[in-house]
């Protein structure tokens, strides 16, 4: 722990069975007598998870609240990481063509509402993966029973793939675990590419934010508002596939939107990223989103 | 640091994820029965390395060196003063009918432990033998199942297995806290030539041994073995599959093994070991890195690397421009960011101070105690067992050029060679 410009300073850590494992960054600064900022930085998800805070009780303890927030969030990497061989999708990935898989309630509310955004995006938003099908949605081949809330796999090359959802489905979580601790300002930043903001920054209304790359025509402000980008940056090049065609979408400018939902935000970001402008404006007329930067 | 500190600084008494980590440590566990007891220990070979660990047992009141035995009179002379007045032998098979000997250490070129060892065993005396155990596969093989049989204390000087900073590092490796291991990479590096001067030619083959194959494997016997049962021991896995390339590409005068090799250990699973020694080059020097989902350790230097992340310098910006009551826009909005590679990382220290020595002395105190207890620690001949095995089968593989694969006939029953163990 230490200062600097930024005030104070350090790491928060934790202890496992004896060992002192430094699994946060953070700093905090007064900014006014009546407000103090407190950001604090993590890994997990494969990106940086940016949570910034801003309060008028000087005396709080944060440490406890980012900690939650953090444990929240692997909780659900754990289960929803298909890389992961000891995650459930992963295990689901692997067996549901052998048989029927029963998931838990979390994993089936996930992916049946992935499907339920088929419809509603032109069958844009797709969570299957399938190389033996030129990469073409699957979703037809898979089997939800939601009694049981078992799933199978009508064909074996099916994998799915919830990297396109799962950060709007880690934000709504987040959100709850701060509303109930009392935060009413905040900004939560998932790897850049989603961001949920709860009340105001300390000098303003709203939560004031633009892109890092390929900016905006203005910055647009969030008021308890989510904004949602996809695309590809100079670091990442994946392919990005249209799932009715298969073909790997042009590259083209970033798409951001703007919901109330995380979890719509992922989604029609996604969606909006391989449509096209009639598409584009289908979509938008169905759902509850701004899409930002046409 | 001394035994007592040892056990402090690693937090040994009452923890039992330690103590399953490195299930030997209970070695200490009757040490205070063991009071006014002695082990009664014979040298055999005091040359440089003989002397250092008759220095380390001079200091334990709990062992008393009866006898030693070496061929070479100028050897002697130097143990005479560490031990005055202690018998003296030239032949080690009558220091082994000194009935008051309780226990053996070998410190003797590599090509003679296997007889040593098996002798040792064969009139019941517990034994230390410097690592290698023996110079090649099939005598190993034989050293451990006549040490099976002996009910004996066996062991071989892998001294890391004392070392408090490898134990604690183990330990979090074991316990999840690093995450997963994606691979292991070991080197050894030194800039000379590994000869010792010596008052006559004809005696260059007796003192300068390691450089000559009738009595080494070279690297890989006298560096590599310490190294790769670090491996095992972080992974509880023995890698089945080795290839590898040595030459003589610089110390070309009066030297038959090789002044360089690179290897790679294959586990099952894909993860990989990499070896490689460089006899003309010292400036990456000796170190055992094993790089983790969640942080890389580099047990040389006690270190431990989390896999930290940046602040984003937006945030940043905007924490300090708030004062001024700006509330301009945070440009950080975008596509996922991923993290960049090699940040410059300072690291933790394992252990708040790195212990002096390398577990050496640490061990003979170990083997003091198993010997007046007649308890052999756990796991201790296993790992030096596959230490050996592990170098030995790398040179075989340079030596063939060819890939191969861990015989079946070598596998004993331990880790994942349990189920190939017949």
């Amino acid at each position: 722990m230490g200062s600097s410009s930024f005030g104070k300073m350090g790491y928060i850590k934790i202890n496992t069975q004896g060992n002192t494992l430094i699994n946060m960054h953070y700093l905090q600064k007064i900014v006014t007598p009546q407000n103090m900022l407190f950001y604090a930085w993590f890994s997990a998800m494969h990106t940086r998870i940016d949570i910034l805070i801003s309060t008028i009780n000087t005396d709080e303890d944060h440490y406890s609240i980012v900690q939650r927030v953090e444990a929240e969030i692997k909780r659900v990497e754990a289960f929803a990481n298909r890389f992961d061989e000891k995650s459930e999708l992963a295990r689901l990935n692997q067996m549901a063509f052998a048989k029927e898989f029963n998931t838990s309630p979390e994993l089936f509310q996930i992916i049946s509402e992935c499907i339920e955004y088929k419809e509603v995006t032109l069958g844009l938003f797709d969570i299957t993966l399938n190389h033996k099908n030129s990469y073409k949605s699957s979703m037809n081949n898979l089997f939800l029973d939601y009694e049981k809330q078992s799933i199978r796999f009508f064909t074996p090359d099916i994998k799915l793939d919830l990297s396109g959802f799962i950060k709007g489905h880690v934000l709504r979580a987040v959100k709850q675990i701060l509303t109930s601790e009392g935060i009413l300002n905040a900004v939560i930043n998932m790897g850049n590419s989603s961001i949920l903001s709860l009340g105001n920054h300390p000098q303003g209304n709203g939560w004031k934010i633009t892109r890092c790359e390929e900016p905006l025509k203005e910055a647009c402000v969030l008021q308890e508002q989510c904004l949602t980008t996809s695309g590809n940056n100079k670091q990442t090049r994946w392919p990005i596939r249209n799932p009715l065609t298969g073909e790997i979408v042009r590259p083209c400018r970033p798409v951001s939107v703007l919901t109330n939902d995380p979890g719509l935000g992922e989604v029609l970001s996604t969606a909006l990223y391989v449509a096209n402008k009639t598409e584009k404006e289908q979509i938008l007329s169905k759902t509850q989103g701004t899409l930002l930067n046409f | 640091m001394n035994r007592k500190d040892f056990i402090k600084s690693i937090g040994l008494i009452g923890s039992g994820l330690l103590m399953a980590s490195s299930p030997w440590l209970n070695v200490f566990s009757e040490e205070k029965k063991t009071v006014g007891y002695r082990a009664r220990i014979g040298i055999i070979g005091t040359g440089s390395r003989g002397q250092l660990l008759m220095k380390f047992l001079a200091k334990n009141p709990k062992v008393e060196i009866v006898a030693i035995c070496d061929i070479y009179q100028p050897s002697i002379d130097k143990a005479l003063r560490i031990v005055p007045g202690t018998r003296i032998y030239k032949d080690y098979r009558s220091l082994l009918e000194n009935k008051n000997v309780d226990a053996v250490v070998i410190a003797t070129p590599l090509d003679q432990h296997y007889p040593m060892v098996m002798d040792a065993f064969e009139v019941g005396k517990h034994v230390f033998c410097e690592k290698s155990i023996a110079y090649c596969m099939e005598d190993t093989f034989r050293v451990y199942q006549k040490y099976l049989n002996a009910n004996r204390v066996f062991f071989v000087g892998q001294q890391r297995l004392f070392d408090p900073s490898y134990i604690k590092a183990m330990e979090m490796v074991h316990n999840g806290t690093l995450g997963s291991i994606s691979a292991l990479r070991m080197y050894w590096h030194r800039n000379n030539d590994w000869r010792r001067p010596i008052d006559k030619p004809e005696l260059d083959e007796q003192i300068n041994w390691r450089l000559y194959n009738a009595h080494s494997k070279g690297i890989m016997t006298e560096l590599a073995c310490h190294q790769l049962q670090i491996g095992t021991w972080a992974r509880r896995q023995i890698p089945n599959k080795v290839l590898g390339h040595g030459a003589i590409t610089f110390w070309k005068e009066n030297r038959e093994v090789y002044d360089n090799a690179s290897l790679i250990y294959i586990y099952d699973d894909g993860v990989k070991m990499n070896y490689d020694s460089v006899l003309s080059n010292k400036f990456y020097g000796l170190e055992e890195q094993i790089l983790c989902s969640n942080g890389t350790l580099e047990l040389e230097k006690n270190k431990l690397y989390y896999e930290e992340i940046e602040p984003a310098p937006a945030f940043l910006q905007m924490i300090n421009e708030a004062e001024n009551k700006l509330f301009d826009a945070l440009p950080f909005a975008g596509t996922s960011w991923v993290p960049e590679t090699a940040n410059e990382n300072k690291g933790h220290h394992i252990l708040d101070a790195k212990s002096n020595g390398d577990g050496t002395s640490l061990m003979l105190y170990a083997f003091a105690e198993s010997v007046i207890t007649g308890t052999q620690p756990s796991l201790i001949a296993e790992e030096g067992y596959y230490a050996t095995q592990l170098s030995l089968l790398g040179h075989q593989a340079m030596e063939e050029g060819k890939t191969l694969i861990f015989p079946d006939e070598y596998k004993i029953n331990y880790l994942n060679h349990k189920l190939a163990f017949h």
